[in-house]
């Protein structure tokens, strides 16, 4: 990489990095706040896909392909949902119905921790969908950039 | 013979459709709009006032019980995560079906790329 365009790049990569901690942020807020205000875990997930293109447009694909660890995330997906599961086994557990809430005492009505399983099953929800929708699109990154995903350089 | 059973497949398919079409247009109205208990104009100017003690079945539980039941303020993710918690499940299965067919088609080796460039 000649001088020429390191420093063409400092304005994206600036760009980038003023706008990521709000990005990241607005995700996992709008994630935890979906028992209290609108949106929840699959909206907030899909909010991934901007991050993940803010990454790539900022710092280039090496970066992207070190910070977001493809086979990470794809196992994180499976995890999530296997997670999702057993929450939703834990009303048959003790005697109640399939995806019962069983926990909803815990915690007074309109605080962040309330509502029970709703608010652990909305968060395997978004770490799914971040990391379905984050690997998806890394590997469409890197078809964009014509580069192998595993590459180390 | 492929063909044979891929157009009688359709043509049941199409005779089903124009069946249930013609049921449906004989069907009397459930609802146009003109009996509404609501005035959605006013509704949208002041919620608060919104009458929901005429609400029937599940309607009226979610809608009078769900602070009761769920705990939960926000009235549409009680619905999608606990009174629907099976239809959520299905929804989270279809990303990862749509995952893993996005993984086959656009998850490329490196050898097989170079493979291609060779040849």
């Amino acid at each position: 990489m000649n001088e020429k365009l390191r420093i063409k790049r400092v304005i994206p990569r600036c760009g980038c990095d003023a706008l990521l901690p709000f990005a990241l942020m607005f995700v996992f807020y709008i994630i935890l706040h979906g028992h209290l205000s609108p949106g929840g875990g699959f909206q907030g997930g899909v909010l991934m896909a901007g991050i993940v293109a803010l990454i790539y447009l900022g710092h280039g694909f090496d970066t992207t392909v070190q910070a977001l660890s493809y086979h990470a995330l794809h196992g994180g997906e499976g995890l999530a949902s296997v997670v999702y599961v057993a929450l939703a086994m834990l009303g048959v557990c003790v005697g109640a119905q399939f995806c019962q809430n069983i926990l909803y005492t815990h915690g007074a009505i309109g605080d962040l921790y309330s509502s029970g399983t709703i608010l652990w099953m909305n968060i395997t929800v978004g770490v799914k969908v971040i990391t379905g929708i984050g690997s998806i699109s890394l590997l469409m990154i890197a078809l964009f950039a014509g580069r192998d995903i595993d590459s180390k350089e | 013979m492929k063909k044979f059973l891929t157009y009688v497949c359709l043509a049941v398919i199409l005779v089903a459709s124009i069946a249930a079409c013609v049921n449906m247009a004989a069907m009397p109205r459930t609802y146009d709009g003109r009996n509404a208990a609501v005035s959605v104009y006013e509704l949208q100017r002041d919620p608060a006032a919104y009458d929901d003690s005429q609400a029937d079945g599940a309607a009226a539980a979610i809608i009078q019980q769900n602070l009761d039941k769920a705990h939960a303020v926000n009235d549409v993710t009680s619905i999608v995560f606990d009174f629907r918690g099976y239809d959520t499940m299905g929804e989270a299965f279809i990303l990862i079906t749509a995952v893993a067919g996005c993984v086959v088609i656009l998850y490329t080796k490196k050898k097989a790329k170079e493979g291609n460039r060779d040849e």
